[in-house]
Protein backbone atom coordinates (compact mmCIF):
# COMPACT_ATOMS: atom_id res chain seq x y z
CA UNK A 1 0.00 0.00 0.00
CA UNK A 2 1.48 3.35 -1.00
CA UNK A 3 2.21 6.10 1.50
CA UNK A 4 -0.51 8.36 0.10
CA UNK A 5 -3.12 5.60 0.36
CA UNK A 6 -2.08 4.97 3.97
CA UNK A 7 -2.35 8.68 4.74
CA UNK A 8 -5.77 8.94 3.11
CA UNK A 9 -7.05 5.92 5.02
CA UNK A 10 -5.69 7.34 8.27
CA UNK A 11 -7.30 10.74 7.69
CA UNK A 12 -10.64 9.10 6.84
CA UNK A 13 -10.39 6.94 9.96
CA UNK A 14 -9.75 9.97 12.20
CA UNK A 15 -12.59 11.90 10.53
CA UNK A 16 -15.00 9.02 11.03
CA UNK A 17 -13.86 8.60 14.63
CA UNK A 18 -14.68 12.26 15.31
CA UNK A 19 -18.03 12.00 13.55
CA UNK A 20 -18.88 8.85 15.51
CA UNK A 21 -17.94 10.54 18.80
CA UNK A 22 -19.98 13.60 17.83
CA UNK A 23 -23.01 11.44 17.05
CA UNK A 24 -22.64 9.54 20.32
CA UNK A 25 -22.44 12.78 22.30
CA UNK A 26 -25.41 14.27 20.44
CA UNK A 27 -27.57 11.20 20.96
CA UNK A 28 -26.80 11.32 24.68
CA UNK A 29 -27.82 14.95 24.98
CA UNK A 30 -24.33 16.52 24.95
CA UNK A 31 -22.73 19.07 22.65
CA UNK A 32 -21.29 17.06 19.78
CA UNK A 33 -21.01 19.95 17.33
CA UNK A 34 -17.27 20.74 17.81
CA UNK A 35 -16.23 17.14 17.13
CA UNK A 36 -18.69 16.94 14.24
CA UNK A 37 -17.24 20.05 12.63
CA UNK A 38 -13.68 18.74 13.08
CA UNK A 39 -14.63 15.36 11.60
CA UNK A 40 -16.37 17.06 8.70
CA UNK A 41 -13.37 19.31 8.07
CA UNK A 42 -10.97 16.35 8.04
CA UNK A 43 -12.81 14.37 5.36
CA UNK A 44 -11.88 16.64 2.42
CA UNK A 45 -8.28 16.64 3.68
CA UNK A 46 -8.06 12.96 2.76
CA UNK A 47 -8.46 14.02 -0.85
CA UNK A 48 -5.78 16.69 -0.44
CA UNK A 49 -3.21 14.28 1.04
CA UNK A 50 -0.25 13.79 -1.24
CA UNK A 51 -1.03 16.77 -3.40
CA UNK A 52 1.61 19.46 -3.59
CA UNK A 53 0.38 22.51 -1.67
CA UNK A 54 1.26 25.12 -4.25
CA UNK A 55 -0.01 23.15 -7.23
CA UNK A 56 -3.58 23.77 -8.25
CA UNK A 57 -5.62 21.21 -10.16
CA UNK A 58 -5.25 23.27 -13.34
CA UNK A 59 -1.48 23.62 -13.10
CA UNK A 60 -1.13 19.94 -12.20
CA UNK A 61 -2.95 19.09 -15.37
CA UNK A 62 -0.67 21.36 -17.34
CA UNK A 63 2.36 19.74 -15.76
CA UNK A 64 1.18 16.32 -16.87
CA UNK A 65 0.64 17.61 -20.39
CA UNK A 66 4.19 18.96 -20.53
CA UNK A 67 5.52 15.65 -19.27
CA UNK A 68 3.57 13.81 -21.91
CA UNK B 1 -24.62 25.44 24.29
CA UNK B 2 -22.47 27.33 26.79
CA UNK B 3 -18.73 27.77 26.39
CA UNK B 4 -16.40 28.75 29.19
CA UNK B 5 -15.59 32.48 29.21
CA UNK B 6 -11.86 31.74 29.21
CA UNK B 7 -12.22 29.49 26.15
CA UNK B 8 -14.20 32.21 24.38
CA UNK B 9 -11.18 34.51 24.67
CA UNK B 10 -9.27 31.89 22.67
CA UNK B 11 -12.05 31.88 20.06
CA UNK B 12 -11.85 35.69 19.91
CA UNK B 13 -8.10 35.42 19.24
CA UNK B 14 -8.74 32.84 16.50
CA UNK B 15 -11.37 35.04 14.84
CA UNK B 16 -9.11 38.11 15.06
CA UNK B 17 -6.23 36.09 13.58
CA UNK B 18 -8.33 34.71 10.71
CA UNK B 19 -9.65 38.21 9.93
CA UNK B 20 -6.06 39.52 10.12
CA UNK B 21 -6.97 42.11 12.75
CA UNK B 22 -3.82 43.84 13.98
CA UNK B 23 -4.35 43.44 17.74
CA UNK B 24 -1.59 45.28 19.60
CA UNK B 25 -0.52 42.52 21.98
CA UNK B 26 2.98 43.32 23.28
CA UNK B 27 5.46 40.43 23.37
CA UNK B 28 6.47 41.48 26.88
CA UNK B 29 2.88 41.09 28.08
CA UNK B 30 2.67 37.59 26.58
CA UNK B 31 5.94 36.64 28.30
CA UNK B 32 4.75 38.14 31.59
CA UNK B 33 1.47 36.23 31.42
CA UNK B 34 3.36 32.99 30.71
CA UNK B 35 5.61 33.62 33.72
CA UNK B 36 2.60 34.46 35.90
CA UNK B 37 0.65 31.33 34.89
CA UNK B 38 3.60 28.98 35.42
CA UNK B 39 4.31 30.42 38.86
CA UNK B 40 0.64 30.47 39.88
CA UNK B 41 0.13 26.82 38.86
CA UNK B 42 3.31 25.84 40.73
CA UNK B 43 2.31 27.75 43.87
CA UNK B 44 -1.14 26.20 43.93
CA UNK B 45 0.30 22.71 43.51
CA UNK B 46 3.00 23.31 46.13
CA UNK B 47 0.47 24.41 48.72
CA UNK B 48 -1.59 21.28 47.98
CA UNK B 49 1.49 19.06 48.16
CA UNK B 50 2.34 20.41 51.62
CA UNK B 51 -1.18 19.57 52.73
CA UNK B 52 -1.60 16.13 51.13
CA UNK B 53 1.96 14.73 50.89
CA UNK B 54 1.81 10.92 51.09
CA UNK B 55 3.56 7.82 49.76
CA UNK B 56 0.61 7.34 47.41
CA UNK B 57 1.75 10.37 45.42
CA UNK B 58 5.18 8.78 44.88
CA UNK B 59 3.94 5.67 43.09
CA UNK B 60 1.36 7.69 41.23
CA UNK B 61 4.20 9.93 40.05
CA UNK B 62 6.25 6.94 38.86
CA UNK B 63 3.35 5.64 36.78
CA UNK B 64 2.72 9.12 35.37
CA UNK B 65 6.39 9.35 34.32
CA UNK B 66 6.06 5.95 32.61
CA UNK B 67 2.94 7.22 30.83
CA UNK B 68 4.84 10.27 29.58
CA UNK B 69 7.66 8.07 28.28
CA UNK B 70 5.24 5.72 26.50
CA UNK B 71 3.39 8.38 24.50
CA UNK B 72 6.23 9.19 22.06
CA UNK B 73 6.60 5.46 21.45
CA UNK B 74 2.99 5.42 20.24
CA UNK B 75 3.34 8.57 18.15
CA UNK B 76 6.67 7.67 16.49
CA UNK B 77 5.52 4.65 14.40
CA UNK B 78 2.44 6.57 13.24
CA UNK B 79 4.60 9.45 12.06
CA UNK B 80 7.08 7.12 10.34
CA UNK B 81 4.80 4.50 8.81
CA UNK B 82 1.75 6.59 7.90
CA UNK B 83 3.18 10.10 7.84
CA UNK B 84 6.28 9.01 5.96
CA UNK B 85 8.40 11.42 7.99
CA UNK B 86 12.11 10.88 8.42
CA UNK B 87 13.44 9.57 11.74
CA UNK B 88 14.59 12.96 13.07
CA UNK B 89 11.34 14.82 12.40
CA UNK B 90 9.20 11.90 13.57
CA UNK B 91 11.17 11.72 16.84
CA UNK B 92 10.96 15.49 17.38
CA UNK B 93 7.17 15.57 16.84
CA UNK B 94 6.73 12.44 18.99
CA UNK B 95 8.61 14.20 21.82
CA UNK B 96 6.22 17.16 21.58
CA UNK B 97 3.23 14.83 21.92
CA UNK B 98 4.68 12.99 24.91
CA UNK B 99 5.23 16.21 26.81
CA UNK B 100 2.51 18.53 28.10
CA UNK B 101 1.03 21.95 27.45
CA UNK B 102 0.69 24.06 30.58
CA UNK B 103 -1.83 26.33 28.85
CA UNK B 104 -4.11 23.39 28.03
CA UNK B 105 -3.80 22.26 31.64
CA UNK B 106 -4.71 25.75 32.85
CA UNK B 107 -7.79 25.82 30.61
CA UNK B 108 -8.84 22.39 31.90
CA UNK B 109 -8.49 23.60 35.50
CA UNK B 110 -10.60 26.66 34.67
CA UNK B 111 -13.28 24.46 33.07
CA UNK B 112 -13.33 22.09 36.06
CA UNK B 113 -13.53 25.01 38.50
CA UNK B 114 -16.40 26.54 36.53
CA UNK B 115 -18.22 23.19 36.51
CA UNK B 116 -17.61 22.70 40.24
CA UNK B 117 -15.67 19.45 39.65
CA UNK B 118 -13.02 18.76 42.28
CA UNK B 119 -9.59 17.34 41.46
CA UNK B 120 -6.36 16.39 43.22
CA UNK B 121 -4.74 19.76 43.92
CA UNK B 122 -1.20 18.35 43.65
CA UNK B 123 -1.59 17.91 39.87
CA UNK B 124 1.01 20.59 39.02
CA UNK B 125 3.56 18.03 40.25
CA UNK B 126 2.46 15.72 37.42
CA UNK B 127 2.67 18.61 34.94
CA UNK B 128 6.33 19.10 35.87
CA UNK B 129 7.07 15.37 35.83
CA UNK B 130 5.52 14.93 32.38
CA UNK B 131 7.63 17.66 30.79
CA UNK B 132 10.90 15.71 30.73
CA UNK B 133 10.57 11.95 29.93
CA UNK B 134 9.23 12.52 26.41
CA UNK B 135 12.23 14.68 25.51
CA UNK B 136 14.62 11.89 26.50
CA UNK B 137 12.58 9.23 24.67
CA UNK B 138 12.41 11.48 21.60
CA UNK B 139 16.18 11.82 21.59
CA UNK B 140 16.67 8.10 21.98
CA UNK B 141 14.29 7.50 19.05
CA UNK B 142 16.25 9.94 16.90
CA UNK B 143 19.80 9.09 17.88
CA UNK B 144 19.75 5.74 19.63
CA UNK B 145 20.32 4.81 23.24
CA UNK B 146 23.73 6.46 23.51
CA UNK B 147 22.27 9.95 23.03
CA UNK B 148 20.35 10.42 26.27
CA UNK B 149 21.23 13.73 27.88
CA UNK B 150 24.91 13.37 27.03
CA UNK B 151 25.35 16.97 25.95
CA UNK B 152 25.69 19.40 28.83
CA UNK B 153 23.90 22.11 26.89
CA UNK B 154 21.02 19.76 26.18
CA UNK B 155 20.77 18.66 29.81
CA UNK B 156 20.64 22.33 30.75
CA UNK B 157 17.92 23.10 28.19
CA UNK B 158 15.88 20.10 29.26
CA UNK B 159 16.17 20.11 33.01
CA UNK B 160 16.58 23.84 33.55
CA UNK B 161 14.24 25.24 30.93
CA UNK B 162 12.48 28.42 32.15
CA UNK B 163 9.11 26.64 32.26
CA UNK B 164 10.39 23.85 34.48
CA UNK B 165 12.36 26.19 36.75
CA UNK B 166 9.33 28.46 37.26
CA UNK B 167 6.93 25.62 37.96
CA UNK B 168 9.30 23.72 40.24
CA UNK B 169 10.17 27.03 41.94
CA UNK B 170 6.47 27.76 42.44
CA UNK B 171 5.92 24.24 43.77
CA UNK B 172 8.73 24.61 46.31
CA UNK B 173 7.65 28.09 47.40
CA UNK B 174 4.07 26.88 47.74
CA UNK B 175 5.16 23.80 49.69
CA UNK B 176 7.51 25.53 52.13
CA UNK B 177 6.00 28.97 52.65
CA UNK B 178 3.25 27.75 54.96
CA UNK B 179 0.77 30.38 56.09
CA UNK B 180 2.73 33.26 54.58
CA UNK B 181 1.52 32.17 51.13
CA UNK B 182 -1.72 33.99 51.86
CA UNK B 183 0.11 37.31 51.38
CA UNK B 184 0.52 36.67 47.64
CA UNK B 185 -2.72 34.75 47.14
CA UNK B 186 -4.77 37.79 45.95
CA UNK B 187 -2.29 38.37 43.13
CA UNK B 188 -1.51 34.82 42.02
CA UNK B 189 -4.83 33.06 42.69
CA UNK B 190 -7.56 35.68 42.37
CA UNK B 191 -6.19 37.12 39.12
CA UNK B 192 -5.47 33.71 37.59
CA UNK B 193 -8.59 33.43 35.42
CA UNK B 194 -8.25 36.95 34.02
CA UNK B 195 -4.58 36.42 33.18
CA UNK B 196 -5.41 33.08 31.55
CA UNK B 197 -8.13 34.74 29.44
CA UNK B 198 -5.66 37.35 28.15
CA UNK B 199 -3.05 34.66 27.53
CA UNK B 200 -5.55 32.63 25.49
CA UNK B 201 -6.45 35.66 23.41
CA UNK B 202 -2.81 35.79 22.32
CA UNK B 203 -2.74 32.01 21.85
CA UNK B 204 -5.65 32.31 19.43
CA UNK B 205 -3.66 34.80 17.39
CA UNK B 206 -0.55 32.58 17.44
CA UNK B 207 -2.58 29.51 16.41
CA UNK B 208 -3.76 31.16 13.19
CA UNK B 209 -0.14 32.05 12.37
CA UNK B 210 0.92 28.41 12.83
CA UNK B 211 -1.87 27.03 10.66
CA UNK B 212 -0.37 28.59 7.55
CA UNK B 213 2.73 26.45 8.09
CA UNK B 214 0.71 23.27 7.56
CA UNK B 215 1.13 23.10 3.82
CA UNK B 216 3.50 20.33 2.85
CA UNK B 217 2.44 17.60 5.28
CA UNK B 218 -0.74 19.44 6.27
CA UNK B 219 -3.49 16.86 5.76
CA UNK B 220 -1.66 14.06 7.56
CA UNK B 221 -0.43 16.29 10.39
CA UNK B 222 -3.91 17.75 10.86
CA UNK B 223 -5.33 14.25 11.28
CA UNK B 224 -2.42 13.24 13.50
CA UNK B 225 -2.91 16.37 15.63
CA UNK B 226 -6.52 15.32 16.23
CA UNK B 227 -5.90 11.58 16.61
CA UNK B 228 -3.06 11.73 19.15
CA UNK B 229 -5.01 13.70 21.77
CA UNK B 230 -7.94 11.29 21.44
CA UNK B 231 -5.64 8.28 21.84
CA UNK B 232 -3.48 9.75 24.62
CA UNK B 233 -6.49 11.32 26.35
CA UNK B 234 -8.24 7.96 26.38
CA UNK B 235 -5.15 6.23 27.78
CA UNK B 236 -4.70 9.02 30.35
CA UNK B 237 -8.29 8.57 31.46
CA UNK B 238 -7.77 4.84 31.91
CA UNK B 239 -4.54 5.43 33.85
CA UNK B 240 -6.22 8.03 36.06
CA UNK B 241 -9.10 5.65 36.69
CA UNK B 242 -6.63 2.88 37.55
CA UNK B 243 -4.76 5.21 39.92
CA UNK B 244 -7.98 5.85 41.78
CA UNK B 245 -8.12 9.56 40.98
CA UNK B 246 -11.28 11.63 41.30
CA UNK B 247 -13.38 12.61 38.25
CA UNK B 248 -11.45 15.89 38.03
CA UNK B 249 -8.14 14.04 38.41
CA UNK B 250 -8.98 11.56 35.65
CA UNK B 251 -9.95 14.50 33.41
CA UNK B 252 -6.71 16.33 34.14
CA UNK B 253 -4.55 13.25 33.49
CA UNK B 254 -6.38 12.79 30.18
CA UNK B 255 -5.71 16.44 29.36
CA UNK B 256 -2.02 16.09 30.24
CA UNK B 257 -1.76 13.02 28.02
CA UNK B 258 -3.69 14.66 25.20
CA UNK B 259 -1.82 17.96 25.20
CA UNK B 260 1.37 18.59 23.25
CA UNK B 261 4.21 20.82 24.35
CA UNK B 262 5.06 24.00 22.49
CA UNK B 263 7.35 25.71 24.99
CA UNK B 264 9.70 23.28 26.78
CA UNK B 265 10.18 20.67 24.04
CA UNK B 266 10.86 23.08 21.15
CA UNK B 267 13.60 24.70 23.24
CA UNK B 268 15.19 21.33 23.98
CA UNK B 269 14.83 20.13 20.38
CA UNK B 270 16.52 23.26 19.04
CA UNK B 271 19.62 22.15 20.91
CA UNK B 272 19.30 18.38 20.57
CA UNK B 273 17.97 17.97 17.04
CA UNK B 274 18.73 21.20 15.19
CA UNK B 275 18.14 19.46 11.86
CA UNK B 276 14.48 18.78 12.77
CA UNK B 277 11.91 21.05 11.15
CA UNK B 278 10.53 22.99 14.14
CA UNK B 279 7.69 24.40 12.05
CA UNK B 280 6.14 20.95 11.59
CA UNK B 281 6.07 20.25 15.34
CA UNK B 282 4.80 23.69 16.27
CA UNK B 283 2.13 23.74 13.59
CA UNK B 284 0.79 20.37 14.71
CA UNK B 285 0.96 20.98 18.46
CA UNK B 286 -0.07 24.63 18.50
CA UNK B 287 -2.06 24.91 15.28
CA UNK B 288 -4.09 21.71 15.60
CA UNK B 289 -3.83 19.93 18.95
CA UNK B 290 -4.08 22.96 21.25
CA UNK B 291 -7.31 24.33 19.69
CA UNK B 292 -8.71 20.79 19.41
CA UNK B 293 -8.20 20.20 23.11
CA UNK B 294 -9.52 23.61 24.15
CA UNK B 295 -12.65 23.53 21.98
CA UNK B 296 -13.57 19.84 21.85
CA UNK B 297 -11.16 17.69 23.84
CA UNK B 298 -11.51 18.94 27.41
CA UNK B 299 -15.33 18.58 27.58
CA UNK B 300 -14.96 15.12 26.00
CA UNK B 301 -12.35 14.01 28.57
CA UNK B 302 -14.57 15.28 31.38
CA UNK B 303 -17.50 13.23 30.07
CA UNK B 304 -15.24 10.20 29.67
CA UNK B 305 -14.00 10.60 33.26
CA UNK B 306 -17.56 10.91 34.55
CA UNK B 307 -18.55 7.81 32.57
CA UNK B 308 -15.53 5.83 33.82
CA UNK B 309 -16.17 6.81 37.42
CA UNK B 310 -19.85 6.04 37.08
CA UNK B 311 -20.86 9.50 38.26
CA UNK B 312 -23.75 11.50 36.88
CA UNK B 313 -23.03 12.72 33.35
CA UNK B 314 -25.00 15.91 33.05
CA UNK B 315 -25.92 17.00 29.51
Amino acid sequence: MSLITRQRLFICLVALLNLALAATLYLNGHAGAPLGVIGGALLPLAWLAGRRPDTTAVSAGEGDAHAA
Amino acid sequence: MQLDAVVLFFVLGLVAGVLKVRLPFPTGLYQSLTLFLLLAIGLKGGAALAEHASSRIIWQSLLVIGFGAALPLLAFPLLRQIGGLDKINAAAIAAHYGSVSVATYAVAVAVLDAAGVTYEAYFPLFVVLLEIPAIIVGLVLARGLSAGLASRELAHETLLSPGIVLMVGGLLIGAFSGGSLIKITPFFMDLFQGALALFLLKMGLITTEQLSALKQDGPFLAAFGVFMPLLAGGLGSLLGHGLGLSVGGVTLLAVLGASASYIAVPAAMRVALPQANATLSMAASLGITFPFNVLAGIPLYLLLAQWLQGSAVSP
